[in-house]
């Protein structure tokens, strides 16, 4: 093939390919007819090949010279002049809708360039015979790789203005209606564009949009281009959506209504973006329908719909845990959601999180704690139905509670309080059986519903416990052990029995039997005899006061009963201990009436006597003054102290203390309550007088009894002693000291035997040998202070971290 | 001697000879446990300073005892420590008895600690504890068995009481220095 021939070559095909040409001011082009021959040249001498790399070289380079200009538009405001847009729109443009428009016509320009280079492709297609070479898509990609070699840093904002200004007039119906146009400065501006109303660029927006959209997808780089900031939009749109409808609103179900909104609001914006439906785009472009499987898109939108609104739910559980049970719908809701997500030891971390700041700290009451704990273990079981959730996430609240020293009796009161929904609990739940080997038989029963922990569970511990216990036994479970709650219970019962005196006994009975279900009925023996011994006191007194053969009875004549005495006989053995550091002296009259009830039981019951604890019990007094009678319902102390200024108006603490045998101390609270009633007032320091009505009455007059003390129902108690307004008998604790000194007598067994011995062996050889069913658990500070008492009572020697019996005192023995 | 076999074990035994052997032993240790246990809870809450034992570390099958020499005997205020062996077949078998402070006593050897008595060998009863145990060897102190002396020396010095306490009271102060 000579050169002129080449050359002639060269030119058709120049011809044909006017890119290819140098002079690109005045390129030549031939018309159809012509490229044909021009073609069939090219073919017959096998230079289709050749003349498709050529013309794509070509128009790389001349992409690559044009493509600059596309990217000048992402620059920041300076760089490019946009005096064309500026012009043409009115009144105050917002920054987003500049954005937008410089994208416009970036895409424009783009979409231009692309379609410029349409006659070449078309006509290289022609070279080929098949349909192997896709120049156009070659050509798009080659857009497409060009464009992201130059991608300038921050290409994206622009993208994102005229992403988000679509959006906002996309979604600007979903606003309710008065909202619509917000007045601002006194001019309306449409929700949708920001644009004052009048000059609404509504249509144009969405318009413009639609087209823009249409030429990426025809480029082909939509995807590649915008894909990430859509995708963030909408997620951002729906994280907005989320917290919004969210928003401490916990008592309806939003799964539904949300996935509704993705499925018809943002499934149409997607399908604006992805198919556009634009009326001036068809050109006799077919579009390829590159995203068909915009479902899979929905789908992925769906799963971010759920991790948001779990996420937002995670961040409230624990409020929605305080409104429990209002907040179960939001509960339920959030129990499916996070079964399609992954966020349990997030939900884990956050509410620990939560809980450690807002629930346990010393500001908030126990009994706070203990409902906050029923809820969570509430809403979590409906969370996590295995319990593994629960077990980790209220670990840091039953630590606490234990911690704490009124936990048991907050407990046991709110359990057996009348009306309070852990009673309710204890009545729902009456057929719980507590021994473990229980629980194995009814698992083994229903083995074919048993599923096994989920994988993120803890595997050191096992949730057996928690998967079947109820809301109750996880209450009793802080601690480990039943005696403890069950101590407590007694010293409850006992306090209300001596308080409360006989009035609700059906309900105390309904409550053990309930308690018995639950804790076994040897452990609630003792509670069962208290029960009784009241019972039994009832019957007595009665039959005491109505039995003829007794000198209590109203027929017997040398026995003119100024007042009533009603005892409770209890049980000194199965009585908590009651405190016990002083007896009250009770006035001659009153000791009178006791020594007859006395008398009068004992010729009833044969062998058997009464040991008066005059400090517990209530008295109801009728002070009887100048004007006008007061009732109270007081204690043995208060009344005593009343009753003796009836005889001196003015006492000094000193010597009322030596009269009624009362410290001096307590002597000075309990007056305290009648200087609250006026009755008595502080004349100098540490002496009293009585007042009547604020005027200091110098005689109390009322036939010999100035003031007539009628004790009309004075119960006293048999047992031990009372503290005012704290509990009658030693809480659990105290009684602990007391259990303790059971094990003194192995103590000093086993360092008389083993001479001497540090606190670790001493717990660790009384944990092997001491009397087990004593539901005694001591525990190693226990033990200490314990021993560490024997110290200092000379019993024990304590030398070089060792305990050793104090050798005098054995010799001495 | 019929008293001191153990109904259960020799009816059992006879019945189903292999099977329950294993079985049987467990069950026997568990009984032997439970009663040493229930010794233990009786001799502490007995509260008698005078005799006292223990179980020597973890096991309960071998206990350190003390018991003070009685009142108006030579070995009045000098204490004793004892160890107490307890059989798997305890109590139809007596526990092994010795004492581990030296003592010089005509039915005790001297340096090993044996000791006669008869009710801890043939005249053992099922009936006895480790109270009534500590108690008689208490009163052996007092009141030895010369006829069958170990320690022939102190059978023959027995007789003169101030020599005796004089030979009992070196070789106590001599252990007691040796501590």
């Amino acid at each position: 093939m000579d050169t002129s021939q080449t050359k002639s070559y060269w030119k058709l095909i120049v011809l044909a390919f006017p890119i290819l040409s140098k002079d690109n001011e005045n390129p030549q082009q031939c018309d159809d007819e012509q490229f044909l021959a021009i073609k069939n040249i090219i073919v017959e001498n096998k230079l289709n090949n050749f003349v498709h790399g050529m013309v794509m070289h070509s128009i790389k380079q001349d992409l690559m010279s044009k493509i600059n200009e596309f990217w000048l538009y992402f620059m920041p405001n300076d760089v490019i002049e946009l005096s064309n847009l500026t012009t043409t729109t009115h009144g105050e443009i917002p920054e987003d809708f500049v954005g937008f428009n410089k994208f416009k016509y970036a895409i424009d320009e783009l979409f231009n360039l692309a379609q410029s280079y349409t006659d070449t492709t078309n006509r290289l297609k022609l070279l080929f015979d098949n349909d192997k070479i896709n120049c156009l898509g070659n050509l798009n990609a080659q857009i497409c790789a060009l464009l992201h070699s130059q991608l300038p840093s921050d290409y994206d904002t622009i993208i994102y203005q005229f992403y988000s200004v679509a959006l906002k007039v996309f979604t600007k119906d979903d606003i309710i209606g008065d909202k619509k146009n917000t007045s601002k400065e006194g001019a309306f501006h449409c929700n949708g564009c920001c644009f004052e109303i009048i000059y609404c660029k509504c249509d144009y927006i969405l318009e413009t949009f639609h087209l823009a959209n249409w030429y990426m997808l025809t480029i082909g780089f939509l995807e590649s281009l915008a894909g990430d900031v859509i995708m963030d939009l909408i997620h951002q749109k729906i994280e907005t959506e989320v917290l919004e409808i969210t928003k401490e609103n916990f008592g309806e179900h939003h799964v539904s209504a949300l996935e509704k909104w993705i499925d018809t609001t943002v499934y149409n914006w997607m399908k604006y973006i992805y198919d556009p439906k634009c009326s001036t785009a068809i050109r006799g472009y077919k579009i390829e329908r590159k995203y068909p499987n915009l479902k899979i898109f929905m789908r992925k939108l769906k799963h971010l719909l759920y991790e948001s609104y779990t996420r937002t739910r995670i961040d409230q559980l624990f409020n929605i845990i305080i409104e429990y049970p209002d907040s179960e719908p939001a509960v339920i809701d959030l129990s499916l959601t996070l079964q399609k997500t992954d966020f349990k030891s997030d939900l884990c971390k956050k509410l620990q999180n939560a809980l450690h700041s807002r629930l346990l700290h010393p500001a908030v009451n126990t009994i706070d704690i203990i409902t906050a704990y029923t809820a969570a273990i509430k809403v979590l079981r409906k969370i996590d139905p295995c319990g593994a959730l629960l077990q980790e996430v209220t670990q840091p609240i039953r630590a606490y509670l234990r911690s704490r020293k009124d936990t048991v009796r907050c407990v046991m009161t709110t359990l057996t309080e009348e009306g309070h929904y852990l009673t309710d609990e204890l009545v729902r739940n009456e057929n719980v059986l507590d021994e473990d080997d229980v629980c194995e038989e009814e698992s083994m029963a229903e083995w074919a519903k048993w599923v096994p922990d989920p994988v993120d569970a803890n595997p050191s511990k096992s949730s057996k416990r928690f998967r079947n216990s109820d809301t109750v036994s996880m209450l009793v479970d802080i601690y480990g052990t039943r005696e403890l709650f069950v101590n407590e219970y007694r010293a409850l019962l006992a306090d209300r029995l001596l308080t409360q005196f006989m009035d609700n006994i059906g309900d105390e009975i309904r409550y053990l039997e309930l308690l018995k279900l639950r804790f076994g009925d040897s452990l609630l023996h003792s509670c069962s005899v208290m029960l009784k011994d009241v019972y039994d006191s009832k019957r007595i007194n009665h039959h005491l006061y109505s039995d003829p053969t007794s000198n209590l009875s109203s027929n017997n004549l040398n026995n003119k009963l100024e007042f009533p005495v009603r005892a409770i006989i209890v049980s000194n053995q199965f009585w908590p201990n009651f405190k016990d550091n002083f007896n009250v002296e009770l006035p001659s009259v009153i000791q009178k009436h006791l020594d007859n009830y006395t008398k009068a039981f004992e010729s009833f019951k044969g062998n058997r006597t009464l040991n008066w604890k005059p400090n517990l019990g209530i008295i109801n007094i009728d002070l009887v003054l100048k004007d006008k009678t007061l009732n109270f319902t007081v204690s043995p102390i208060h009344a005593t102290i009343i009753w003796h200024f009836q005889e001196q108006e003015e006492w000094t603490i000193n010597d009322l203390s030596i009269k009624m045998r009362v410290p001096a101390t307590t002597l000075r609270r309990r007056i305290g309550f009648w200087q609250n009633q006026g009755l008595l007032r502080e004349k100098s320091f540490d002496t009293f007088i009585f007042v009547e009505d604020g005027i200091p009455t110098t005689s109390i007059s009322g036939k010999g009894n100035r003031t007539s003390f009628v004790a009309r129902n004075s119960e006293f108690v048999y047992g031990d002693d009372d503290d005012e307004m704290e509990s009658a008998v030693a809480s659990a604790q105290d009684q602990r000291e007391e259990e303790l000194q059971v094990f003194w007598p192995y103590i000093v067994g086993m360092l008389i035997s083993l001479d001497s011995l540090p606190l670790d062996g001493i717990h660790q050889i009384l944990k092997m040998f001491a009397p087990q069913g004593t539901g005694v658990d001591c525990s190693l500070t226990q033990l200490r202070l314990f021993l560490d008492e024997k110290v200092k009572d000379h019993l024990l020697i304590f030398t070089g971290g060792r305990y050793k019996l104090n050798k005098i005192v054995i010799i001495l023995v | 001697m019929a008293q001191n076999v153990n109904p259960r074990l020799e009816g059992s035994s006879s019945n189903s000879p292999k099977r329950s052997e294993d079985m049987n032993d467990r069950i026997e240790s568990n009984k032997v446990v439970q009663r040493l246990q229930k010794e233990l809870m009786s001799l502490m809450m007995s509260c008698d300073e005078s005799v006292s034992a223990f179980p020597d570390g973890d096991n309960l099958f071998r206990w350190v005892a003390t018991i003070v020499g009685p009142k108006d005997t030579v070995y009045e205020n000098l204490k004793y420590k004892l160890s107490m062996e307890f059989p798997r077949g305890y109590p139809y078998k007596p526990p092994t008895v010795t004492f581990l402070t030296p003592c010089f006593h005509p039915n005790v050897d001297f340096p090993s600690g044996a000791i006669c008595l008869d009710i801890l060998k043939e005249k053992w009863s099922a009936m006895y504890d480790v109270k009534a145990i500590l108690i008689s060897l208490q009163s052996l102190l007092g009141e030895p068995n010369n006829e069958s002396p170990l320690n022939v020396k102190a059978a023959q010095l027995w007789p003169r009481q101030e020599v005796f306490k004089a030979t009992l009271l070196s070789t106590y102060k001599e252990f007691e220095s040796t501590l």
